[in-house]
C-alpha cells in the first residue's frame, strides 16, 4: 500500500484541492441563491401542470408537477406544461398566441407578475395542415438564460412525439432540458458523461499499462546516419494542378418550428 | 586462455567499475598475465577439467563449470573469427541490478517486490558478436502532396484541392549500423537494446572478454546484410518523410534506394542477460552492458490492474464531478 498511496499521491492532492474549492464554492453560491425569495402571489407558482388532452396518468402529473416546481426554484421562473386537444386553435400561431398570453393573462412571474416565466402549450388536436402544434413561451429574465437558440435544442424531442409515445418521458426530458439551460446553479454537464469519461479514461490508463512491452524504441533515423545529416541534391515541390468542388450545405429546419419576438420568446413547432 | 594474477595467481578479470583488470582475490589491478592454451579447448586451461557442457558450438568465451575460471577460446578470437572491434562493459553486475530494479519500479502493473520473490536462474555477462555495416545511400523519391482548404459562400460549402508532385534525391551515409550475429539471442531484444555509445569502442583486446561469456558470430556477415540494408532503407524513408511538411496528405509514388555496402567491422557487445523465475515462469530481460538500458517483459500483478484501473477511475469521476459543480456556483 505504500507504493500505491507514493504512486497516487499527486493526484489525491490534486483531488482533494479540487474538491475543497469546488464545495466551498457552490455551497456559497447556493446560500446566496437562498436568498432570492419568490414575491409574486398573484401566481400560484404549484400549478404547473394542466393536462387537458389528458395524455399522462394522474401519478405522472404530479411526478412531473413535483419535479418543474423544483426548477422553479432552481430558474427562478414560474412554468406551466399545458396539453390541449383544441380543434380551434390547431394553428403554430394560435398556439403561440395562446403560451404567450398565458402568462400574461393569469400574472405569472417568479420576481413579479408579469416576470419571468415558461410556459409550454401542447395542442393533440391535427390541424387543417395535418400537423400537432406546440410552442414553449419564454418571459421576463429567464430569456437571459434560455435563449431561443437553446429552446431549438430542447425542443427537438417534441417532434418525434405521436399517439403511441410516452408523452410524460418527452415532457420530463423537456423539463431537464428547461432546467439544465436555465437553472442559477445548473451544472453544464450531467454525471453520465462524468462516469463515461472516467470509464474511458481508466481503460486508456489500464491499456497503456497493461500492454507488456519489452522496452522502448531508442533509435531513430539518424542515430547511424554518417556526419549527422542527409544531403539533398534535389528537392522540388511543385504545383501542377487544383481541383475545386461545392456542395450545398442541408439546414435542419425542424417542421415548421419558428422564433419568438417581443416581449415574449421560445420557440416551437409542429409534427 | 586464461588470465592470471601474478601476485596470486587466481583469475583476474575485467572491472567495469574499475575499467581496468581487476584480481577478485588479491584486489590487484592491472596484475594480469594472459596463459595460452596448448590443449584442446575443451579443457580448462586452469584445472583440466573438461568443459564439453559449457563449450557449445559458437562460445568464444566460457566459464570452467569445475573452477569457476574464465576460459577465452583461443581458436574463436583469432584468426577468421578475430573481432575488429569490442565495447568493453561499463555496466557491473551491480549496476545492472540497479538499472533493472529502477525499471520495474516505472512498470506499474508490475508485482510489487517482483525482484525480491523472483529466483535468479541465470544471470551473465555476454560479449555478443555484430556485423556493423557502412553503407552509402542513394534515394530519388516521387509523391503526390495535396493541400486541402475549404470555406462557405451562401448555401454552398466549397473545397479546393491544390495537387503538387514532391521529388527528392538525397544522398545519405550510415556508420557501424549493427546487427547481432547470435542465433541465441533474439533479434528483437537486441535491436531494443541499441543505441551503443560508439565513443567507447576499442579495437579487439581479448583482456576484455576475461571475466564474461561470449560467442563468436554465427552467421556470416553477407548472411545478415539484409538485416542491415533493411534498417538503412526503414532510416531513408523516414529522412525522405521528415523533409516533407505542409501537405494534407501525402502519396508516395516511387521510391528507389541504391544501397552500397562500403565496410563491414565484426565487433563483440556487451550485454547482461538474466532470467528470473518467478510463479513457475521464466522472464527474460536482457541489459546494455554500456548504457545500462533494459529489454525485457514482466509479470502483471491483475490485483494491482484493478485496484489501479478503480483508482483512476473514482479520481477522474471526483475530480469530473466536483468542476461540474464548479462550474455550476459560477
Amino acid at each position: 500500500m505504500k507504493t500505491y498511496f507514493k504512486y497516487f499521491r499527486i493526484p489525491f492532492i490534486i483531488a482533494a484541492v479540487i474538491t475543497i474549492v469546488s464545495l466551498t464554492a457552490y455551497f456559497v453560491a447556493k446560500s446566496t441563491q437562498a436568498d432570492v425569495e419568490r414575491h409574486n402571489t398573484k401566481w400560484d407558482y404549484t400549478n404547473t401542470v394542466f393536462d387537458y388532452a389528458d395524455k399522462m396518468t394522474d401519478s405522472e402529473e404530479r411526478a412531473l408537477s413535483e419535479r418543474l416546481i423544483e426548477i422553479e426554484d432552481e430558474c427562478r421562473a414560474d412554468i406551466v406544461f399545458m396539453t390541449i386537444d383544441d380543434p380551434s386553435n390547431a394553428y403554430l400561431d394560435s398556439v403561440k398566441s395562446m403560451a404567450d398570453r398565458f402568462s400574461e393573462d393569469n400574472s405569472m412571474g417568479y420576481d413579479f407578475a408579469g416576470g419571468s416565466a415558461i410556459v409550454f402549450i401542447d395542442n393533440w388536436s391535427r390541424g387543417g395542415d395535418g400537423g400537432v402544434h406546440f410552442w414553449l413561451s419564454t418571459t421576463g429574465d429567464i430569456r437571459n438564460r434560455i435563449s431561443d437558440d437553446d429552446v431549438t435544442d430542447i425542443k427537438q424531442d417534441l417532434y418525434d412525439l405521436s399517439d403511441g409515445d410516452d408523452p410524460y418521458y418527452v415532457y420530463s426530458k423537456l423539463a431537464e432540458g428547461i432546467y439544465k439551460k436555465g437553472g442559477v446553479l445548473a451544472p453544464p454537464y450531467s454525471m453520465g458523461i462524468v462516469l463515461i469519461v472516467a470509464l474511458v479514461i481508466a481503460i486508456i490508463y489500464i491499456f497503456l499499462n497493461w500492454r507488456s512491452k519489452l522496452g522502448d524504441v531508442t533509435v531513430n533515423e539518424m542515430t547511424y546516419l554518417d556526419e549527422g545529416q542527409a544531403k539533398f541534391t534535389h528537392k522540388s515541390d511543385t504545383f501542377t494542378h487544383k481541383t475545386v468542388t461545392k456542395r450545398k450545405i442541408e439546414r435542419s429546419s425542424g417542421s415548421g418550428g419558428v422564433g419568438g419576438g417581443g416581449s415574449h420568446g421560445g420557440g416551437g413547432g409542429s409534427r | 586462455m586464461i588470465f592470471k594474477c601474478k601476485n596470486c595467481g587466481g583469475n583476474i578479470v575485467y572491472d567495469p567499475d574499475k575499467g581496468t583488470m581487476c584480481c577478485p582475490h588479491c584486489e590487484g589491478l592491472d596484475t594480469e598475465e594472459k596463459i595460452v592454451s596448448s590443449e584442446s579447448m575443451v579443457t580448462c586451461v586452469s584445472c583440466g577439467a573438461p568443459m564439453d557442457s559449457v563449450v557449445l558450438e559458437h562460445t568464444s568465451a566460457t566459464r570452467c563449470p569445475n573452477c569457476g575460471t574464465y576460459v577465452i577460446l583461443d581458436e574463436r578470437v583469432q584468426g577468421t573469427y578475430e573481432p575488429d572491434l569490442i565495447l568493453p562493459f561499463r555496466v557491473s553486475r551491480n549496476k545492472a541490478v540497479d538499472a533493472l530494479r529502477s525499471e520495474f519500479g516505472r512498470r506499474v502493473f508490475t508485482p510489487t517486490g517482483f525482484l525480491n520473490y523472483a529466483s535468479v536462474s541465470k544471470i551473465e555477462g555476454t560479449y555478443v558478436p555484430f556485423f556493423m555495416y557502412d553503407y552509402d545511400t542513394r534515394t530519388d523519391y516521387y509523391g503526390v502532396g495535396t493541400k486541402v482548404r475549404s470555406w462557405t459562400t451562401g448555401d454552398y460549402e466549397y473545397t479546393e484541392t491544390s495537387y503538387y508532385d514532391i521529388r527528392r534525391d538525397m544522398d545519405a551515409g550510415f556508420d557501424k549500423v549493427p546487427v547481432d550475429a547470435s542465433d541465441y539471442m533474439d533479434d528483437q531484444y537486441m535491436d531494443l537494446l541499441e543505441p551503443y555509445a560508439y565513443e567507447g569502442l576499442e579495437n579487439f583486446q581479448d583482456k576484455y572478454m576475461s571475466g564474461f561469456l561470449g560467442e563468436k558470430y554465427n552467421r556470416s556477415e553477407e548472411e545478415l546484410a539484409p538485416r542491415a540494408k533493411k534498417k538503412i532503407e526503414q532510416a531513408v524513408e523516414a529522412l525522405i518523410n521528415d523533409s516533407i511538411s505542409g501537405y494534407t496528405t501525402v502519396r508516395k509514388q516511387s521510391m528507389n534506394i541504391a544501397a552500397d555496402k562500403i565496410g563491414v567491422k565484426y565487433a563483440l557487445l556487451p550485454v547482461w542477460e538474466y532470467i528470473f523465475r518467478y510463479q513457475n515462469e521464466d522472464y527474460k530481460f536482457h541489459v546494455n552492458g554500456q548504457t545500462g538500458k533494459v529489454v525485457g517483459k514482466t509479470p502483471v500483478a491483475k490485483g494491482k490492474v484493478v485496484l489501479y484501473g478503480t483508482t483512476v477511475f473514482g479520481l477522474v469521476t471526483l475530480v469530473g464531478a466536483m468542476i461540474r459543480l464548479l462550474l455550476a456556483a459560477f
